[in-house]
């Protein structure tokens, strides 16, 4: 395994470190364990969620001490305006966590991570990061274009005018041959955000 | 055949060079009946010259991209028949982005926040599937009915609405 995806980073917020772990595909016992309950103890789960596929989407954990502070995750989704396949990502931070910087940086490493993993393999055809901005603070706080630390790019909004933004992995192709395709019903609302996305 | 050279003439009025362009325009069918030249004019950007001829020719119009919600120079790109080069597209494309960035930085009060172009990917080869170009950084934001590629490359610190 490449050793990107083995690394664990540490970053100084205020007097702790966090470690962020790589969960994408491991289903680790530990990571698994800690999530679901960090998931229910911040009503971080709609009620229709489906508990084993959200832990299956786990892309990466972000700890303090022993303590999981947050989670991201990522679901692979074809987006017929960009004709190619993004994965989606989601981050989840503990409510008193926040604005410390834990989601930009669980963030880049997440994006690191899918690009390596992405790399290794092509089979898989998942081009870039994409994320839909649902913070309002973030929207309110960084009005710029393109994040200046996780690089994620305003590429247009969806139908309920959230920011979609793309970070195109240095392999990224685009297909010629897009023969066009059907959403599926999943658990995520991504669906109905990118239907019709990005109206020019 | 020796390397075209390049020349920018963002918002220059260089009067030779625009007569240039007007025979290369006129030579390559290019201008429709009803064109205001004045307009098309004041929307040069860079020129490349093989000796005294114009090779290709690059427009910028300054436009609301309402997808990105953000202010763009659109670009276009006349390419002589004997001059569909890759390379000299991206020669032209590079030099273009630094002339409006630079005047972009330079007039804020433009908001002019990025560059943007639509691609007709046929004839690119492989060139048209990567989803960024460099050095550029034009990147697909989208696709037309047509096919055609949407791409944006934004300014350092470019802001939206």
């Amino acid at each position: 395994m490449a050793p990107l995806l083995e690394r664990r980073h540490f970053r100084l917020e205020g007097m702790h470190e966090i470690d962020y772990r790589p969960a994408w595909k491991r289903s680790d016992p530990v990571i698994e364990r800690d999530a679901e309950i960090f998931w229910r103890r911040e009503n971080a789960l709609r009620p229709t969620a489906n508990v084993t596929t959200s832990l299956s989407s786990l892309c990466a954990a972000a700890y303090r001490s022993k303590e999981l502070v947050a989670t991201a995750s990522v679901s692979a989704r074809p987006i017929p305006n960009l004709r190619c396949t993004l994965a989606m990502y989601r981050c989840f931070v503990a409510r008193e966590m926040r604005e410390r910087g834990i989601a930009t940086g669980l963030t880049i490493f997440s994006r690191d991570l899918m690009e390596a993993w992405s790399s290794e393999h092509p089979e898989e055809q998942i081009v870039g990061l994409g994320a839909i901005i649902r913070s309002r603070l973030l929207v309110q706080n960084l009005d710029l274009a393109v994040y200046p630390k996780t690089k994620l790019a305003l590429v247009g909004y969806s139908r309920r005018g959230l920011q979609i933004r793309v970070y195109w992995f240095e392999h990224a192709r685009i297909s010629k041959y897009w023969p066009g395709f059907q959403l599926e019903d999943t658990d995520s609302d991504d669906a109905d955000e990118f239907e019709n996305v990005i109206k020019g | 055949m020796t390397e075209p050279t390049l020349r920018p003439v963002w918002r220059n009025h260089d009067a030779a060079a625009e007569r240039d362009v007007l025979a290369f325009w006129r030579e390559g069918r290019l201008l429709s009946q009803d064109v205001d030249l004045a307009t098309r004019l004041n929307e040069l950007c860079v020129i490349a010259y093989a000796g005294n001829k114009v090779v290709a020719v690059n427009t910028a119009v300054l436009t609301r991209l309402e997808q990105v919600h953000a202010r763009v120079a659109m670009l276009r790109l006349a390419l002589a028949a004997d001059h569909r080069d890759l390379d000299l597209a991206a020669s032209v494309l590079q030099l273009a982005k630094d002339q409006l960035q630079d005047w972009a930085a330079r007039h804020p009060e433009e908001r002019v926040m990025g560059i943007a172009a639509v691609v007709q990917t046929r004839g690119l080869g492989t060139k048209g599937n990567e989803a960024v170009w460099l050095p550029s950084g034009l990147a697909v934001v989208g696709h037309a009915d047509g096919g055609q590629q949407l791409r944006l490359a934004w300014f350092p610190d470019a802001t939206i609405d």
